[in-house]
């Protein structure tokens, strides 16, 4: 978010004067300390000793470094990789096949020369107002799609959202009218025209789809949860840690399944926190590595569109 | 496919579903004679509760164990095992129950695969021929009116586990040591699980505790959360919500005999209650924004439960709703109920059956103890299969093997408590929701919107609060789900032949 609003402002920037210069930098520190101290105190908390953060509290400085809420987080090694791995190929997966379906869908309800388009539209918007709920869902997944147990229910469960086709939808609509003239002219074939002419021009509105569809998929333990038994995915794995907590104080108190967390406390308040960066920690790197792609191409965007 | 025509499809599938299933309800009759064992090779499904936040890795060598041990004692029968972990299991269940998977044998109790709403789906066959026939032990064990309980419109629909009946109240000291130098102190001769034997009240008694750690200032100590609403209606005020849950309005003291139903919440003790709490947190002993205290509410005391935490406050109750707080159902989708019945009978009366979906194999998953065959040294860790914590659910608890810190006779003590605790009337009773079941709903989100934060006084003007809280929960009918729990409440009594204080 700073780094758009640094390189819209920029020719800006040179015009201010020192004191309005001062003030500027001054408003960009205050919101990115905002920003950046909950940030801080949870990679910091999740490294610290327990029992000290529940004596002072959370700070974004490490207190007393310890490992032990990552001990419990990565206990099994080996199935965490695994759900790390599910998650990923879920994730590309499914991400690329949301933003496939999602921009075709738009594309063709936002031409004009679709008679049909506003029935098609209706019957998207329709399924956001009117949901028939879990158990038909089930029902149709399990016993009539025989998707059960496979890696195809984790990434066709999510495939539709309409609201990403509403959004690529007006950013189609954006496109000029001209341009697809022009196409026709020179022999495109729709699919040509979709995805060679009008894709590009709207990256900014792609980027912002694949930035919510790739979150939605990572962050999905739902449908993993209802739908498979041998595919866990990352954000099912972890959430089921956080119901170990209770499990494991208990087990501790009876004496039996000699965990392996060294000193007698379980960290259950830096667990929560290990937690989150284990979920978080893949989707930040790769969301630092691209940032400069985003916001290319939200700029591009905002010039020629 | 696109969102609307999977919907549509959804629908029309629900519809089709629904139609099917009701058309071929056979009658009784035609159900006790399907009901009878053909004797053919069956193998059984069963949707194991698995009591930890993953399912067990090596839930194979498991199956493999209780198969081959099958092989004598119910011969021409294989069991497959799916194990799904007590926080997934009413989805997973809820969900395969709807799209009428095949299935034998499933874990179900008032909250978890909840009971009653599964029986008004048909998903449960019902047991009243199967239990005499296929379980005699089984139907010998359980008392006549824990099996009333389980009974929705005259039939049984699942097998009630043996286990503790009784609730104590009680609360988790946390720290075995501070908790004895307190009892050493301060009341001499006196354990965690005599504490009740003092005669004291509950929370005079937690008081005493925590101003005693102030006092002698040990750790950070002498705070609490929060009181168990819930748990300190029921099992210290010996309310008895009669099965619709402690969030709905409607209680009997099973102490009093007059069998007079009220709402708990304008009761003296729910505002003495408050207003501990708010004592509390004047002076300190309850704190915000921190997540571990030096007391904990617990939900039960057991014996040989957490020994040396665990602050036994009260005497053993009967309560309605947990004398079947754990059954196992059999599927109506079964295809040999017989045979699901004499399996369910093998977990309560075979040992080796039990142990193994409790421990699972011996030598890959726990360790005997050399010197006592019922009692397992060690469970290795990390071996893929530990479900310890489900004895309470599957068939009878008293065949569990002992873990390392209970006690020898730990069993004994149970059933002690099961037939010393004198049982109340009430048990046998079922309250039929229906002609208030919108009211029902009604109170209870009344009462999740403010039981909660007058048990950690988060309210700034209690009485105020309360007040509101009172004139919300009569103007969500609370006074109508009272007067409708009376009025099942006398016909039962005097169905009965019960008489009133």
């Amino acid at each position: 978010m700073s780094a758009r609003t640094k390189i819209k402002d920029k020719s800006l920037i040179n015009k201010l004067s020192p004191a309005e210069g001062i003030l500027f930098y001054g408003l960009l520190c205050v919101l990115m300390i905002a920003v950046a101290v909950p940030f801080l105190t949870l990679v910091a908390s999740s490294f610290s000793s327990s029992s000290l953060i529940r004596a002072n509290g959370a700070r974004p400085w490490i207190q007393a470094f310890s490992l032990d809420a990552y001990k419990i987080v990565f206990m099994y090694p080996g199935d965490m990789l695994y759900s790390y791995l599910v998650s990923v190929v879920v994730t590309a997966a499914g991400s690329a096949l949301n933003i496939l379906l999602c921009a075709m869908v738009g594309y063709s309800t936002s031409r004009s020369t679709f008679r049909g388009r506003n029935i098609v539209t209706f019957f998207f918007a329709f399924t956001i107002m009117f949901q028939a709920g879990f158990v038909p869902q089930y029902i149709l997944y399990r016993n009539y799609l025989n998707l059960y147990n496979t890696w195809a229910v984790l990434i066709l469960g999510p495939v539709v959202i309409v609201p990403h086709i509403i959004i690529l939808r007006a950013f189609y609509a954006g496109v000029p009218g001209e341009l697809y003239d022009a196409a026709k002219v020179d022999g495109a074939s729709q699919y040509r025209t979709c995805f060679q002419i009008a894709t590009p021009l709207i990256a900014p509105g792609i980027a912002t789809v694949v930035f919510y569809s790739v979150l939605t998929y990572w962050n999905d333990p739902f449908t993993a949860m209802l739908y498979t038994d041998d595919l866990v995915p990352v954000a099912l794995y972890l959430s089921r840690i956080t119901q170990y907590i209770e499990f494991l104080k208990y087990a501790q108190q009876n004496g039996f399944a000699g965990l392996d967390v060294a000193g007698s406390e379980i960290p259950e308040d830096t667990l929560l926190y290990a937690i989150a960066i284990a979920t978080t920690a893949p989707m930040l790197f790769i969301f630092t590595l691209f940032q400069r792609f985003f916001v290319r191409g939200l700029a591009s965007g905002a010039v020629k569109g | 496919m696109n969102g609307f025509f999977k919907k549509a499809f959804c629908i029309a599938f629900a519809l089709a579903a629904a139609l099917a299933s009701a058309a071929c309800v056979p009658s009784l009759g035609e159900l006790e004679e399907r009901y009878d064992d053909d004797g053919k090779q069956y193998e059984l499904a069963y949707y194991l509760m698995y009591n930890d936040s993953n399912p067990p890795n090596d839930l194979k060598s498991v199956e493999a164990r209780l198969n081959a041990a099958l092989k004598a004692k119910l011969p021409d029968t294989t069991v497959k095992l799916t194990a799904y972990t007590i926080a997934e299991y009413t989805a997973k269940l809820s969900g395969a129950i709807a799209a009428n998977v095949k299935f034998d044998i499933c874990y179900t109790s008032p909250e978890v695969n909840p009971y009653l709403t599964n029986v008004q789906r048909e998903a449960f066959l019902p047991l009243d021929y199967l239990l005499p026939t296929y379980a005699p032990e089984t139907w010998a064990a359980i008392p006549e009116n824990i099996w009333t309980q389980a009974r929705v419109d005259g039939k049984i629909y699942a097998s009630v586990n043996e286990q503790i009946f009784p609730r104590t109240y009680c609360y988790d000291a946390r720290n075995a040591t501070l908790i004895t130098q307190f009892l050493n102190a301060a009341h001499p001769g006196t354990t965690t699980d005599t504490v009740n034997e003092l005669g004291m009240d509950a929370f005079a008694f937690m008081e005493e505790y925590m101003a005693w750690l102030k006092a002698n200032d040990r750790g950070a100590g002498g705070k609490i959360s929060s009181i168990d609403t819930e748990s300190a209606l029921q099992n210290w005020f010996g309310y008895d919500n009669l099965g619709t849950g402690m969030s709905t309005p409607g209680v009997v003291d099973i102490e009093d005999g007059s069998y007079t139903v009220v709402n708990q919440y304008a009761s003296q003790d729910y505002r003495n209650l408050i207003d501990t709490v708010y004592r509390w947190k004047s002076v300190g002993y309850i704190e915000e924004g921190v997540s571990v205290f030096d007391l904990t509410p617990e939900s039960n005391w057991k014996p040989g439960y957490r020994r040396g935490n665990i602050l036994k406050l009260s005497d053993p109750h009967y309560f309605t709703s947990y004398v079947i707080g754990t059954m196992n159902a059999i599927s109506s989708t079964s295809k040999n109920p017989a045979r699901a019945m004499k399996f369910i009978e093998l977990l309560r009366t075979d040992a080796e059956i039990h142990n193994i979906l409790q421990f699972g194999v011996e030598d890959v998953h726990y360790i005997k103890d050399p010197e006592n065959p019922v009692r397992i040294a060690e469970q290795i860790t990390g071996s893929g299969y530990n479900n310890a914590q489900f004895g309470w659910g599957l068939g009878c608890e008293f065949v569990s093997y002992l873990t390392p810190s209970q006690p020898a006779d730990l069993w004994e003590q149970v059933k002690k408590i099961n037939a010393d605790t004198p049982v109340s009337p009430l048990v046998g009773f079922n309250f039929n929701v229906a002609a208030v079941k919108q009211k029902i709903a009604d109170c209870k989100a009344v009462v999740n919107e403010f039981a909660p934060a007058f048990a950690s006084a988060q309210f700034k003007n209690k009485d105020d609060k309360l007040a509101e809280f009172l004139s919300r929960l009569n103007a969500a009918g609370a006074n109508e789900v009272v007067a409708e729990k009376q009025k099942q409440l006398d016909a039962y009594l005097a169905a009965r032949g019960i008489a009133k204080a």
